[in-house]
């Protein structure tokens, strides 16, 4: 079974065509994706906007039954676009809002 | 491949089992056991405390680059209802034998939500990089069961405590 924290991967294309799939500074890439590696996940493909940087968010529980949760964060400027890695679902915020579940 | 990272309930100052996902019960001895035994006795008067526990974030395995921005929360509500309060705090790195008396300097676990987390990292400081893997990462945390002589008999459901991380 998948780790929730890997139900994705990503990856940015610079425009040399350059792919990038280490880090977190995404400066001059022209597309950033989110690949599924697990069945019934849709693709995130990002492209024709400026990009800044990207992180993860891992989210682990104990003493509870919550579910552990992956978020990927792409920051662009002036808003910031979170994936749920458990369900494919995004959203966007202001681009210095943090999101905590 | 992201990292994965796992909450340990610590034994020693580098031991621990992992509990990511599972159940830390506060009990009258001071052991890890999920189990009936060693109850918390509801006192005739004034309060009882539990054997304080420890909990570590470990690195399972590695992150490309670095973890960092450790912090720990509820979802800010105490289910345990009247008369049982946790308290926590950071403890920084420097193990301690768990003990039943009231823990000093505490604060309330449940005043520890998303926007006002309990720091994680503040003397075990990260970015943790993949040189981390398989050890220990951030501050151990403390943490304790109160009861008061006006808590109700009978088992609690669980409550939930986040670890957050960032990773790049």
């Amino acid at each position: 079974m998948t780790s929730v924290q890997n139900n994705y991967r990503w990856e940015a294309e610079k425009a040399d065509g350059t792919i990038v799939t280490e880090g977190g500074d995404l400066t001059g890439c022209v597309r950033f994706s989110l690949v599924p590696q697990v069945p019934g996940l849709v693709r995130h493909d990002i492209v024709g906007v400026p990009m800044v940087r990207r992180f993860g968010r891992g989210f682990i529980r104990v003493m509870g039954d919550s579910p552990p949760e992956y978020l990927h964060c792409l920051v662009c400027p002036g808003y910031r676009l979170y994936v749920r890695s458990s369900d494919g679902g995004a959203m966007i915020t202001p681009e210095d809002h943090e999101v905590y579940l | 491949m992201a990292a994965t990272i796992q909450i340990h309930e610590m034994s020693a100052a580098d031991t621990g089992a992992d509990k990511t996902s599972g159940t830390v019960r506060f009990k009258d001895a001071d052991n890890a056991t999920v189990d009936a035994n060693n109850p918390l006795v509801v006192p005739s008067a004034d309060t009882i405390y539990s054997y304080t526990k420890k909990l570590r974030p470990y690195m399972e395995d590695a992150p490309d680059t670095n973890i960092s921005n450790l912090r720990w929360y509820t979802d800010g509500n105490n289910g345990f209802g009247t008369g049982i309060s946790v308290t926590v705090k950071n403890i920084g790195t420097t193990w301690g034998a768990n003990y039943k008396t009231a823990m000093s300097g505490g604060e309330d676990l449940f005043g520890k939500t998303s926007g006002s987390p309990l720091d994680g990292d503040g003397t075990d400081a990260g970015p943790f990089v993949p040189a981390d893997n398989d050890s220990y990462i951030g501050d151990l945390i403390e943490l304790q069961m109160a009861v008061a002589s006006t808590a109700s008999n009978g088992a609690l459901s669980a409550e939930t405590l986040t670890l957050a991380y960032d990773e790049i």
